[in-house]
C-alpha cells in the first residue's frame, strides 16, 4: 500500500529519494527531522539553489497536488508550507553568493496576495546567484514597493502572483512602476497566476515571465536589461 | 468533446466591454453572497457539497473574482484551465454533479435580476458556455477524482 506522499510524478534518483524523505517529514510534522534531512543533504554536497529547485519547489508542488485530489487537508497543506518556510531560513544561513554581481533586485507578492514562499524561494535562489536581493514579503501597498525600488536603486523588479484574480493588480503595479522609473527597471513576473496564460495581457507587454525557480534562474542570467 | 475543443470553443467568446466588465466587478461581491445564501437554503445542500458548505461558499466568491478579472483580461486557456481544474479539486472533496448546473442556473437567475440587459447580453455567453460543457469537464476530470470523493477532509 502507497502513502499519499509516495508519488510517481515526483523525480526518481537522488532528487527524488530526498523529496520523498523530507515530503514524508513535513506531511507528518516532524520540523526538526525535515530541518536534519535538508541540512544532510547540503553537508554531503547537494547546493542550497538545487535544494530549493529539486525539493522545496517540487514538494510543494506536490502537496497542491494532494490537496487537489483530497489526500490531505488545507492544515496539511499549511503545515507543509510552515516547515519548509521554517527549513529555509535556516539554510538561508549557510547561504553563499556566487561572487558574480549580477545587478539589484526588489521582489514582492502583489498587494492582495497571500502566497508569499514562491517569492521567498526565488529571492534566496537569485541572491545566491549573484543578485543583491530584496525581498519585501507580499500584500504591500504599490506606494511602499515603488519607494523600496527607488531605496534599493533596483534593475530588477520582481512581482509573484498566485491568483489569476490578482493579474489587475498586477497590471497597476507594472504601470506604477513604469510611470515611475520608465524602462529603467526591468520587469519579472511569475508564480500561479500566469501558468496557464498562453500570453500576457498588452497592459504587461515586455515584461518577463518565469514560472519556475530554473527559469528565474536563467532568465536573469541572461540579458534580461535588453528586454525591458 | 476534447480539451482542445474546448479551448477553441472558448476561443469564438467575446472579450465584454469596459463598461459591462466593471459592472461586474461594482456587483459581485453582493452576487457572490446572494449565490452563497440561496444555495445554502436548498434542502439539498449537504449533500450537493458533500457536506462542505464553507468551501462552497469560497468557490462562489472565487467564481465572481475569477470572472471580473477574466472580463477584463480574457484568455480561452486560463477559463478552461481553471473551469477544469475547478472539477477536478471540488469533486475530488466531495461535491456532486448535482451541484454544478444548481450552481450555474442559480448564477444565470442571479446575473438576470442584478445585471442591466446590455451586461446581461454580453455576460450570458460565458455561463452558457459553462452550462454547455459541463458533461465535457465531467468527463475530463472523471479519471482524476478519487474513489472515496464523497468522504471530503475539508
Amino acid at each position: 500500500m502507497t502513502t499519499p506522499y509516495e508519488n510517481q510524478a515526483l523525480n526518481t534518483g537522488v532528487a527524488g529519494a530526498l523529496q520523498q524523505e523530507y515530503l514524508k517529514e513535513i506531511l507528518a510534522g516532524r520540523r526538526k527531522l525535515a530541518l536534519e534531512i535538508i541540512m544532510d543533504a547540503y553537508r554531503d554536497g547537494y547546493s542550497i539553489p538545487g535544494i530549493y529547485m529539486d525539493v522545496f519547489q517540487e514538494a510543494l508542488y506536490e502537496i497542491g497536488r494532494l490537496w487537489e485530489t483530497n489526500q490531505i487537508t488545507v492544515a496539511d497543506e499549511h503545515l507543509g508550507t510552515a516547515i519548509t518556510q521554517y527549513v529555509m531560513s535556516n539554510l538561508y544561513q549557510h547561504l553563499e553568493t556566487s561572487g558574480k554581481q549580477r545587478g539589484r533586485l526588489v521582489m514582492t507578492g502583489v498587494q492582495g496576495e497571500l502566497h508569499q514562499v514562491g517569492a521567498n524561494m526565488v529571492s534566496d535562489v537569485l541572491e545566491a546567484d549573484g543578485w543583491d536581493v530584496m525581498f519585501l514579503g507580499t500584500n504591500i501597498p504599490p506606494e511602499g514597493v515603488i519607494e523600496s525600488i527607488k531605496q534599493h536603486r533596483a534593475d530588477l523588479f520582481g512581482i509573484s502572483s498566485t491568483m489569476f484574480f490578482n493579474i489587475p493588480k498586477v497590471i497597476k503595479l507594472v504601470e506604477a512602476t513604469r510611470r515611475e522609473f520608465g524602462n529603467s527597471v526591468s520587469i519579472m513576473l511569475g508564480g500561479g497566476a500566469f501558468r496557464t496564460l498562453k500570453e500576457l495581457p498588452s497592459e504587461l507587454e515586455g515584461c518577463e515571465v518565469a514560472l519556475n525557480l530554473r527559469e528565474a534562474l536563467n532568465l536573469t542570467r541572461g540579458d534580461i536589461s535588453g528586454r525591458k | 468533446m476534447t480539451k482542445e475543443e474546448l479551448l477553441s470553443s472558448a476561443g469564438l467568446l467575446i472579450q465584454p466591454s469596459k463598461q459591462v466588465s466593471a459592472e461586474y466587478g461594482r456587483k459581485r461581491e453582493q452576487l457572490a453572497a446572494d449565490m452563497n445564501r440561496i444555495m445554502g437554503e436548498r434542502p439539498d445542500i449537504e449533500y450537493m457539497v458533500g457536506g462542505n458548505r464553507a468551501m462552497m461558499d469560497d468557490n462562489h466568491r472565487n467564481h465572481a473574482r475569477f470572472l471580473e478579472s477574466l472580463f477584463s483580461l480574457y484568455s480561452p486557456s486560463e477559463f478552461v484551465e481553471t473551469v477544469l481544474w475547478v472539477f477536478r479539486a471540488y469533486r475530488s472533496h466531495g461535491f456532486q454533479l448535482t451541484y454544478w448546473p444548481a450552481q450555474l442556473d442559480t448564477w444565470v437567475e442571479l446575473l438576470r435580476s442584478e445585471l442591466s440587459p446590455e451586461a446581461m447580453d454580453e455576460i450570458y455567453p460565458f455561463y452558457r458556455w459553462m452550462i454547455v460543457n459541463q458533461h465535457s469537464f465531467v468527463l475530463l476530470s472523471d479519471s482524476f477524482v478519487p474513489a472515496d470523493a464523497a468522504v471530503p477532509k475539508h
